[in-house]
Formats: C-alpha cells, sequence, structure tokens
C-alpha cells in the first residue's frame, strides 16, 4: 500500500465518521461539529483528486456559509430535542435505516461489477484558469440562471424568514 | 494509486449514510443536514469521473453548479425551518402534519 493509497483510506474513514456524526450525534452543535468535519474530509479528498478549485470553493461554501448558516437555524430555533430522538428504534427509524441500507449495498454492487479504472498518474486539465475560461464561454447561460437562482433563493430566504409585518407591530 | 470504484464505493457509502439520516432524524435542522450529506457524495461521484478523465471540463462544473443550488436550498430550506418554528415553536419534522389527511 502506498502512501496515497494510506492518506486515501485515512481521508474515507474520516469522512464517513463525519458523516456518521452528522447523522447519529443527538446533540445540535455537536452534530454540527460533525458535519464540518464530513466537509472538510470532501474537501481534503477534493485535493487529493488535484481538484484544487472545486475544495477551495467547497471550504468557502460549506464550511464558510452553510455551516454559519446552520448554527444560526439552531441559535433561531433554539431547538431542543424532543424525548422521542434519543436512540430509540421506532419502526419508522428501522425502516428508514433499512431502505437506506439496501440502496446503499445496490450502489456499491453496480460499482463492484463494473470494470474497475485505476485513475490517470496525471490529473485532468481542470483547475481555476479552464473552469473560468468555460464558465465565461461555453457553460455562461447556466452560469447566469445559476445566478439569478441564488438571488432569488436568497430574497426568498430573507422573505420567509422575516417576521409578519402585523405581528412585528402588535409585539 | 487509488481506482475509480474505490471512489465510487466511498459516495455510495456517504450516500447512503446521509439518506439514512434523512429518512430517521426527527428535527427538521437535522433533516437537511443529511440532505446536504448526500449533495456531497454525489459531488464526489463527478470528480472522481472527471479524475478518471471519462468527462472533460463538465465534472468539476457540475460540481460547482451543485455547490451553487446546494447552497440556494440550505437558505431556503432553513429560512423554511424559522418560519415553521415561529408558527409552531416546534422544529420536529413529526409535527408538521397540518397537511396530513
Amino acid at each position: 500500500m502506498d502512501i496515497a493509497q494510506l492518506g486515501f483510506v485515512l481521508l474515507s474513514a474520516v469522512t464517513i465518521a463525519g458523516a456518521l456524526g452528522a447523522t447519529t450525534i443527538n446533540d445540535l452543535p455537536r452534530a454540527l461539529l460533525s458535519l464540518v468535519l464530513f466537509f472538510f474530509g470532501v474537501a481534503a479528498l477534493f485535493f487529493m483528486l488535484h481538484a484544487e478549485f472545486i475544495g477551495v470553493v467547497q471550504v468557502l461554501v460549506y464550511v464558510g456559509a452553510v455551516a454559519v448558516l446552520f448554527v444560526f437555524a439552531i441559535v433561531l430555533t433554539r431547538a431542543r430535542l424532543q424525548a422521542t430522538e434519543i436512540g430509540r428504534l421506532v419502526p419508522s427509524r428501522v425502516l428508514g435505516i433499512l431502505g437506506a441500507a439496501v440502496v446503499g449495498a445496490g450502489l456499491v454492487g453496480v460499482v463492484v461489477r463494473t470494470t474497475d479504472v485505476p485513475l490517470p498518474a496525471v490529473a485532468p486539465l481542470g483547475t481555476t484558469a479552464p473552469i473560468g475560461e468555460a464558465l465565461m464561454t461555453r457553460y455562461l447561460l447556466p452560469f447566469e440562471i445559476a445566478s439569478v437562482l441564488l438571488t432569488a433563493a436568497l430574497i426568498g430566504a430573507v422573505v420567509i424568514a422575516l417576521e409578519d409585518g402585523e405581528q412585528r407591530r402588535s409585539a | 494509486m487509488i481506482s475509480l470504484n474505490a471512489l465510487l464505493v466511498l459516495s455510495a457509502i456517504l450516500f447512503a449514510v446521509g439518506l439514512a439520516g434523512a429518512l430517521t432524524r426527527k428535527n427538521a435542522i437535522l433533516v437537511l443536514v443529511s440532505i446536504e450529506i448526500m449533495m456531497n457524495a454525489a459531488n464526489l461521484n463527478f470528480i472522481a469521473f472527471w479524475r478518471a478523465g471519462m468527462v472533460e471540463l463538465t465534472g468539476p462544473l457540475f460540481a460547482l453548479f451543485t455547490l451553487v443550488i446546494a447552497g440556494a436550498e440550505s437558505a431556503v430550506g432553513l429560512a423554511l425551518v424559522i418560519a415553521i418554528y415561529r408558527h409552531l415553536k416546534s422544529v420536529d419534522v413529526g409535527n408538521i402534519q397540518s397537511l396530513s389527511g
């Protein structure tokens, strides 16, 4: 096992641990920290695959923005966990875990039956400069649509989360 | 060297973990967390296929657009959670059933 494989196994273990923590820990802030660990793990995997630009964007967007958004949601809702949350295996949860296990086993089964391709030693073209060029030429329309979508989503989020006018006046 | 299948298996495991979380969590915020995990697993696949030389620049570009979608989705989703909390004083998805028959 060479150093790249060892690094990949370690990173995978950290990433899976982060995902498991984010989906099983009952304490909200701790689950969120586990999610941040998962985001960093995925970013590190991107770096390992020589997708540096996507890795940096992953850290900026997910750790920098999405995780902070989740923190604000927790603070604003002061979400307390219900008693049912504490590790009880009600039938619906068992069904959910079983369904996810079936989906995961199906995906893994399909993957292992395909012929394996070793990754080429040299990463294909695709760091920052070609991505920027593609965004400004061939992918200009999707790029603009994405920015319109983002603007609309953020305005919509503000409008949805805003208190009702009457409520605020009466308060 | 790492093979493509190792990356795809890792991504499938992460997706299954996220799906299990989305199906079993009762807190709406944690359901959104699980959805983010599934989106990241899909992103990993895009980058893996790009790294294997099967798709040209489409891989990173799709990953980039997925990031944008995920950002928009979590912003709207969390705004909805906050609005629901203000209404029902709860973020338990089991309590949100005004539309159920």
